[in-house]
């Protein structure tokens, strides 16, 4: 199954899809939706437990971020839980999530040792949280010049307003997503991580997010790049037990002018737990940002990226790769929102998917009216292992400007049987040929990350990974 | 002397249709044979039944290799146990770097006979010498499997791993086809290079010009998926002459 297409656009034109409320931008989704299992709010969990606790965990913040909090459990209980119904989650059925009735962590587990999801040659700033809680005993900080890094929640405690205020929020919508809008109210700390203007830091700043138990954590990351900056931020997901946990992220970053930023996620959660997380970015003029989004662990995994070029001759990269088995579901949706003209995107997306496991990508693309000379190019691709593993993909091009060019291609296939037969008439066995072909495989997507040390650590990680999947075992 | 592959009353095709119809042929340890052929004949099919590739289904006859039945081994098997195609056309493999790709080869062989792994200084020593007698250059080394590779190249890197796996039965699918003279006499001398007492070679090709550098003792005639012919070296040189014809009405007579 292959699906291309390439387009060159003279007139203002919709790509099909079933989508009628696309004039009113992104996913707009109102009280009145029909679609809420006939839920009432006032009885939905999570809001009845914010309501319970808001006054005694931030009960001493600031007017302000009282304020958001307060606005993202209306917009969470307006929007609802997500279920099938809604077009955004039509793939991805999140009720286990709901009804694993996970409470939210109040206090960090035990983590042995300090070593767990540690990668080697990012030693100077790692943040560790366990559960949602900084922990500064297995954290580092150096000072780098140019570089701020620390917990969100003493960022907000020690300046009050500033650069929090002015960005926390601003780059995502809560109103749009509900889980954005439910991390929104109910975060208990995260990072912040501030690139200086016209400061370069090459080495990546780590954050760890560790889950021990059975719990929903909600943790918020906010990144800002000064005009003229470079950095790169990793965020590592790990569960250290077998207990199934929520993780529920939000990450915001804000690339400023002329800034560069490389921002890689590692989703390495527990088989048992679930992982929703949004990366939402804002672009000004002459930006530069790429997205790694290497997704592995995880019983139900959503995926959402977001990038919005807000400035002329912008350019925002997206890459993904994803590794499912089992009864593993792992969902990418990206919005690429071409808002201003001249920039460009590009997105290439890789899924492996062996046994029973979904994979799900949703690439929606947005060329808005005075988005002239928009070049965006959109390409996702399947490899799957077995028989029973299934993907969804569906490309969702929004175009409203006339002088454009969007490509996307999408393809689904198995390991190529030429090449197998190639390896193994080397003698080299039929799993290990497997490897190779599916290493090489993820290996176009690992090899679109920068940093040479982290490049490596993936691609260490990954190889050992697909050792452990059934098909190449 | 040693008998390396005994092939008995050999037949196989594809989806019902018949290709090799009855072969017989035996290679004794340090014999080259040659198989020409016109196009089609069913020079390349005979070379991937000995390799065991699924497309084709054996119908009929047997194929002894040091005694044991070849036809029931899996196709790496049959490589760990000494046998080398090099194929008529090598693919390439994107993301496979060439030096991992014959390393996992290599020490594949290894644990199959009992050794342990290589060491890795000494693996790309190998591969120095190897490449030298192959006029590679490094280059090529650090690329993906045959990438890029131009027809002569992919060519000459069949030979090249063949050379570093040092099999005991090598089958050479047309290996002079698309190369200049000077690259085939490198191919040629890299062969030739590798012939020995207890290694036997199957060269398959439908031009005699390779037998001038790659000299056999035994020269076969596939028509039509039957050895018509065999003789010794003259009979390359009778049929570069006198074309595939003469043989192909013998035949009919
Ligand atoms: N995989 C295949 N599927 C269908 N037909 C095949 C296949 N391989 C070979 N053939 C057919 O068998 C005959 C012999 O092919 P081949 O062995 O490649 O001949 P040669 O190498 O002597 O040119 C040809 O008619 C060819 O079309
Ligand atoms: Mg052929």
């Amino acid at each position: 199954m292959s699906v291309s297409s390439s387009t060159r656009r003279r007139k203002p034109a919709v790509a099909p899809g079933k989508d009628d409320r696309r004039a009113r931008g992104v996913a707009p989704r109102g009280a009145a939706d029909p679609s809420r299992d006939g839920k009432h709010a006032k009885d939905d969990p999570f809001v009845t437990a914010f309501d319970r606790t808001a006054e005694a965990l931030f009960g001493a913040e600031p007017e302000w971020l009282r304020a958001a909090r307060r606005a993202g459990i209306g917009h969470f209980s307006e929007l609802g839980f997500p279920t099938p119904k809604h077009e955004d989650w039509r793939f991805t059925n999140v009720a286990p999530i709901r009804d694993a009735g996970l409470a939210p962590a109040v206090s960090a587990g035990q983590v042995a040792g300090a070593g767990v999801g540690r990668i080697p040659g990012l030693e100077s700033n790692v943040l560790v949280f366990v559960d949602g809680f900084f922990a500064p005993a297995l954290s580092r900080s150096g000072a780098s010049e140019g570089l701020r890094v620390e917990a969100l929640s003493a960022a907000v405690a020690a300046e009050g307003d500033g650069i929090v205020r002015e960005h926390l929020g601003k780059v995502v919508a809560p109103g749009t997503h509900p889980l954005v809008a439910l991390n929104t109210a109910s975060w208990r700390d995260g990072a912040l991580v501030v690139f200086a203007a016209g400061q370069t830091v090459k080495e990546p700043v780590h954050l760890v997010f560790l889950s021990t138990g059975r719990f929903a954590v909600a943790p918020r990351v906010l990144i800002v790049c000064e005009r003229g900056s470079e950095g790169s931020v990793v965020e590592s997901f790990h569960g250290t037990g077998d207990t199934p946990c929520w993780v529920n992220a939000v990450t915001e970053v804000a690339v400023g002018d002329g800034a560069r930023m490389e921002h890689t996620k590692f989703q390495c959660e527990n088989m048992a737990s679930f992982h929703t997380a949004t990366v939402q970015s804002r672009l000004g003029r002459d930006a530069y940002f790429t997205s790694h989004s290497i997704a592995l662990g995880g019983l139900i995994a959503r995926n959402d990226i977001n990038t919005v070029l807000a400035g002329q001759n912008s350019t925002s990269d997206l890459n993904g790769l994803y590794i499912c088995r089992g009864a593993q579901l792992c969902d990418h949706h990206t919005i690429v929102d071409h808002a201003v003209a001249n920039c460009a995107s590009h997105e290439f997306y890789h899924g492996i998917l062996d046994e029973r496991s979904r994979g799900v990508f949703n690439g929606k693309i947005f060329v808005r009216k005075d988005a002239q000379k928009t070049d965006a190019k959109q390409t996702n691709r399947g490899l799957l292992l077995s028989a029973d593993a299934r993907i969804d993909t569906k490309p969702q091009l929004e175009i409203f400007a006339d002088d454009v060019k969007c490509t996307h291609g999408a393809t689904v296939g198995r390991l190529d049987r030429e090449a197998l037969y190639y390896l193994e008439a080397r003698g080299v066995n039929p799993a290990e040929a497997g490897r190779m072909l599916t290493h090489a495989f993820a290996g176009e997507i690992i090899g679109r990350v920068a940093f040479a040390p982290l490049r490596e650590y993936i691609d260490r990680f990954i190889f050992d990974y697909l050792e452990g999947l059934p098909a190449l075992r | 002397m040693d008998t390396l592959l005994e092939i008995k009353g050999l037949r196989a095709g594809v989806e019902g249709r018949e290709i090799l119809k009855g072969i017989d042929l035996v290679i004794r340890a340090g014999e080259t044979h040659a198989i020409m052929g016109p196009n089609g004949s069913g020079k390349s099919t005979l070379s991937q039944v000995l390799m065991g590739r699924h497309d084709y289904e054996v119908t009929g006859g047997s194929v002894t290799y040091l005694g044991k039945d070849l036809l029931e081994l899996e196709t790496h098997e049959r490589a760990l146990e000494g046998i080398f195609l090099a194929f008529q056309y090598p693919i390439e493999i994107p993301g496979v770097n060439n030096v991992y790709f014959l390393k996992a080869a290599y020490n594949a062989l290894r644990k199959h006979r009992g050794e342990p792994e290589i060491d890795a200084m000494d693996f790309l020593a190998m591969v120095k010498e190897k490449a030298r007698l192959l006029e590679f250059e490094d280059d090529f080394l650090r690329r993906s499997v045959n990438e890029g590779f131009s027809g002569g190249e992919k060519k000459r890197n069949e030979i090249f791993q063949m050379a570093m796996l040092d099999p005991r039965l090598a089958v050479l699918d047309e290996t002079d086809s698309g190369l200049d003279i000077d690259a085939l006499k490198i191919v040629a001398h890299g062969v030739n290079s590798l012939r020995r007492k207890d290694n036997g070679f199957l060269v398959i090709t439908h031009y005699q010009r390779l037998l001038n550098y790659i000299v056999p003792d035994f020269v076969h005639v596939l028509v039509d998926g039957r050895i018509v012919r065999s003789g010794g070296k003259e009979l390359a040189l009778e049929l570069e002459e006198r074309g595939y014809e003469c043989v192909e009405q013998h035949a009919a007579a």
